[in-house]
């Protein structure tokens, strides 16, 4: 708000548009997809890959 | 035969994951990049047929790789795997349970079977909680064991029983005691499931109680209108968790199968994706406004 005339400051009203439609949960979904995504390239896609190209032998109960 | 759409939903996932009819030919199990990728349910990624990777068995790996001192990889795959889970857990809760689960799918037929059927004393649901907290994180992170891996009756079910009836090339070690206990195991889960309802879903999976934790926040809620219901109990008869959905609608134990919205004569249990946020208290359903 504009403090001498009461009046929204300019852009104020897109702002709070903006903080209704957008639901802080998206914004989690979304932080959250980011973290896998970085996750996944830094090392995480391998290493997974990695654990599941052999059988794993603690799943099947036989131990080399 | 009517199938319901849940149970042809849980068919179609349950091929999902286990789509690799090779190996039957080639008697090596699937290597390619999709084992980079958790499946969302609980499927033994040690499985002939499993494509993906199972998201628990990710999980104790990481766990595992924290005890070898692999910091980065470690960190990385922890994020990947968590983060996963997560981001499932708060899109869809344990709607995957009730529809995408194929362990959840075999244990709902075995149950099939006629036999006296027994209820699940409700402070048992704390035993996934200590699973995850145990078996799949701090044993491995103490040992580099895969822990919970070792004891799964998923694993023998889907991974040890095909692969001992169809072995991969080169064979496989010979059983020592601990291939006893697994299959002793899975027996005694088997021989529940056809007395209980969904017992390991309820007491033991490490993969609901992550989904369990995140229901509160999940985008996927239930609601029931108080103005509608008359607490018949309708819905708890037909619930396979044996909860009432109209004291708790998000109840982190209820598996979202929504059974129960078809059950109730009044039409009070809607379902739907809406913010946790604007759907009214986390604790009570009923204060929401109706989705879908």
């Amino acid at each position: 708000m504009s403090t001498l005339t009461g009046t929204p400051a300019p852009g104020q009203e897109l702002a709070d548009a903006y903080r209704r439609k957008i639901d802080p949960v998206y914004l989690v979904v979304v932080a959250l997809m980011a973290l896998v995504v970085v996750a996944a390239v830094l090392g995480g896609f391998n290493s997974v890959l990695a654990n599941g190209r052999v059988i794993c032998q603690d799943c099947i109960g036989l131990f080399r | 035969m009517k199938f319901k759409r849940r149970r042809i939903t849980q068919f179609a996932a349950l091929i999902i994951a286990n789509p690799y009819l090779i190996y039957f030919a080639s008697r090596e199990i699937y290597q390619g990049a999709l084992k980079g990728v958790c499946f969302p349910g609980f499927n033994c990624y040690a499985c002939p047929l499993a494509v993906y990777s199972c998201p628990i068995g990710a999980l104790q790996h990481s766990a595992a790789l924290l005890h070898q001192k692999v910091k980065w990889t470690a960190i990385a795959t922890l994020l990947y795997v968590g983060g996963f889970i997560a981001l499932i857990g708060i899109g869809l809760g344990r709607l995957v349970c009730g529809w995408f689960c194929p362990f959840g799918l075999i244990q709902e037929g075995l149950n099939k079977i006629p036999s006296p059927k027994l209820r699940i004393p409700h402070w048992m649901r704390y035993g996934k909680y200590l699973t995850l907290a145990g078996l799949v994180l701090l044993l491995p992170l103490l040992t580099g064991v895969h822990w919970f891996s070792r004891l799964c009756p998923a694993g023998a079910l889907e991974g040890t029983l095909p692969l001992e009836a169809v072995q991969p090339k080169g064979g496989l070690p010979p059983a020592g005691w601990f291939f006893w206990l697994k299959i002793g195991i899975l027996v005694f889960f088997v021989a529940w499931m056809v007395v209980s309802s969904r017992p390991f879903c309820r007491t033991a999976c490490p993969l609901g109680a992550c989904f369990a934790l995140c229901t509160r926040f999940s985008a996927f809620r239930m609601h029931v209108d108080k103005s509608k219901c008359t607490e018949c109990d309708a819905c708890r008869d037909v619930c396979p968790v044996e909860i009432n959905i109209y004291e708790d609608a998000n109840s982190p134990e209820c598996l979202r199968c929504l059974d129960c919205k078809k059950a109730c004569p009044a039409s009070a249990i809607t379902s739907g994706f809406k913010s946790p946020l604007k759907a009214g208290s986390p604790s009570d359903g009923r204060s929401g406004t109706a989705a879908s």
